[in-house]
């Protein structure tokens, strides 16, 4: 239905959308706008995965990089990125998996070890993070969101016969996310205390500070 | 970052980048789509149909346009054409006075039912009328904008939007708050 | 008609145009700063590689822009790099996350904490639904979800199906502080490594013996029955 017709050319008053249904209009479509949901991030990861995917396939049929004579190189390299890397839903689940067994209660690591971890909260907001572990550890740290995670910065004070592991911080109120370094490689999380799991990083524990927060 | 360098570093094979162009522009594509077309799934396919035409199309844009506005041409383009398909499939654009008849009165207005009224309103736009009332009160355009977005002339244009509107009063006009007696220019 | 009204009606369709969200007011407040000032987090870019680096500062300004809290994001980042993740990894981590962030103030609202965004941007990376999201914000106004949702993620993370941990947290949630809540989770973890049901043995009886039944999770606190409602069963039955 073509709405240009043949007659001469409209005057501008004759074009001119009363401002009252403007106004109403907008107003209206806004709000229809605004049901719309936005997006969530695993809808965006889809499609992202899925553009990318089909333009590999797309570019390899229709030779789009002849346009310039070295993006056939870069178009080349792109190919190969984009079959090795691991985009496929099945290699994130197998990892999700793997962690998740991990921190389900379990020891987080070798089956032998079995920590038991205590928290508590002094005076002036300072709290004291204990740790036993059965078998022999030469080095422990504590790792957390308040020492950017450096293995470094808060190791632990071996204390009484048994391996009973301390060290004691001031923290901010608030929650605060921790783990426990073993010997500088080996990832450890206290079973029993309230777990933060990450399916891409690994479990963690996690720690609420009293205080106004 | 802007857009220009994030289209740059997708050009040269940064994934990252364009799923970072994907979360910026998806919900703005989504919404114009899902008022386009009046359904959900329709409208998906339709913005991820775009967005690998635009992906595919990196090497042609030039980074002095704006890139909401290079993206949303090829969104328009995109919709009309799901929109020619769709009609060549079934009549879905009945007689104007049978509509009219056959539709339930519009309820007031109420969060969360607009969005049926609204799109049931512009499904009864001719496709061009409803593309141009969207650009020029959804989307905000002017109507330079709009004619480089859309290839038609800003007269053309001014009048579907005119037109546009004027039905769209008819359909939901009863719905509205009764405007003023006076205030009619 | 005068031009001044076409520039402001333009201009009004524009910025209509622009509104946000159904879920947020149009004239969205800024969310309170913290009410405890946090340290900033220094990011350390000496631990990735400089293209690594470059494209995490990216992604911190795109989140800034986007109004969602950095310094989340720097965390997952440092994680990351101490675990010795890959650099794409930690990159999707990072950009994953932020995509939870802004999920999370979705459903939390503009109000939110930016520790509460962290935590249920963690939940939601967890399994936790939307709706539990939303009942623990309507138990638990801005600012005082935290607790809940470090409590929800654990149950989850132990295997309590999402309905049963929704009920059990605003049973409890709805009428008891936040210390409550933590012995729910400590009770639920140490019987779950005792075996398969146990976790939820221990889960239904901490309930009947802390919570307020009910099967609403929207109501803060009880109350008195009213004539058109079956009073409510006592708790302890």
């Amino acid at each position: 239905m073509s709405d240009e017709g043949i007659r001469s050319l409209p005057t501008d008053g004759e074009l001119t959308v009363d401002p009252v249904l403007a106004d109403a209009l907008s107003r209206q479509l806004a709000a229809s706008y605004a049901t719309v949901p936005a997006a969530t991030a695993a809808e965006l990861a889809a499609c992202t995965r899925a553009v990318l995917q089909a333009a590999t396939r797309d570019r390899a049929v229709r030779g789009a990089f002849r346009r310039r004579w070295w993006w056939g190189g870069a178009a080349a390299a792109v190919l190969v990125l984009a079959v090795a890397r691991p985009w496929h839903p099945r290699h994130v689940q197998q990892e999700a998996h793997a962690a998740m067994q991990e921190a389900m209660g379990a020891p987080a690591t070798a089956p032998s070890v079995a920590p038991v971890g205590v928290v508590s909260e002094g005076p002036g907001g300072v709290v004291h993070f204990a740790l036993r572990l059965p078998a022999g550890a030469r080095a422990v740290s504590l790792v957390g969101d308040f020492n950017g995670w450096d293995a470094a910065a808060t190791p632990m004070a071996r204390t009484g016969a048994s391996a009973e592991w301390s060290a004691q911080l001031p923290l901010t109120p608030g929650r605060h996310v921790y783990a426990f370094v073993i010997d500088g490689t080996r990832w450890l999380v206290d079973p029993m205390a309230p777990q933060v799991p990450d399916a891409d990083l690994g479990p963690a524990n996690a720690v609420i500070v009293e205080g106004a927060f | 970052m802007t857009d220009a360098e994030l289209v740059r570093r997708t050009r040269s094979g940064d994934q990252e980048a364009f799923g970072r162009l994907v979360v910026r522009y998806y919900d703005a594509c989504r919404r114009f789509a899902y008022h386009m077309l009046g359904e959900r799934a329709d409208a998906e396919d339709v913005v991820q149909e775009s967005l690998l035409r635009a992906y595919l199309a990196l090497g042609r844009y030039d980074e002095r346009d704006q890139f909401r506005g290079w993206l949303f041409r090829i969104l328009t383009n995109q919709c009309r054409n799901a929109l020619t398909s769709r009609g060549r499939r079934s009549r879905r654009f009945v007689s104007d006075d049978i509509a009219l008849d056959a539709a339930p009165a519009p309820a007031p207005l109420a969060t969360g039912v607009e969005d049926r009224l609204v799109l049931r309103a512009l499904a009864q736009l001719d496709p061009l009328q409803r593309e141009a009332v969207l650009l020029k009160y959804a989307e905000g355009l002017d109507y330079t904008e709009m004619a480089r977005m859309t290839g038609a002339g800003e007269s053309a244009l001014k009048m579907r939007v005119k037109r546009g509107s004027e039905r769209l009063r008819q359909l939901l006009g009863p719905a509205w708050q009764a405007p003023g007696e006076d205030g009619h220019e | 008609m005068p031009v001044a009204a076409w520039v402001i009606l333009w201009q009004l369709a524009a910025a209509v145009s622009q509104a946000p969200l159904a879920s947020e007011t149009v004239e969205t407040p800024q969310p309170p700063a913290s009410r405890v000032a946090q340290p900033p987090v220094p990011f350390d870019a000496t631990r990735f590689d400089s293209l690594t680096a470059t494209t995490l500062r990216g992604l911190f300004e795109d989140a800034a822009e986007m109004g969602l809290p950095v310094r989340p994001l720097v965390n997952r980042a440092l994680e990351g790099s101490a675990r010795r993740a890959s650099s794409e990894r930690i990159l999707r981590v990072v950009r994953e996350f932020a995509a939870a962030l802004y999920e999370a103030r979705q459903l939390l609202g503009p109000g939110s904490t930016e520790g509460e965004l962290d935590a249920a941007a963690t939940a939601l990376r967890a399994g936790v639904d939307e709706r539990t999201l939303g009942a623990i914000r309507d138990m638990r106004p801005a600012g005082t979800a935290v607790t809940a949702l470090v409590v929800v993620t654990d149950l989850v993370q132990r295997g309590v199906p999402a309905p049963q941990a929704r009920e059990a947290l605003t049973a409890v949630g709805r009428s008891r502080p936040d210390d409550v809540l933590l012995g729910l989770q400590a009770t639920v973890a140490k019987n779950a490594s005792r075996g398969p049901g146990m976790a939820m043995d221990a889960l239904q009886r901490y309930v009947r013996s802390n919570g307020t039944p009910g099967s609403s999770a929207g109501t803060p606190a009880p109350t008195p029955a009213t004539p058109d409602r079956k009073p409510a069963r006592p708790p302890g039955q």
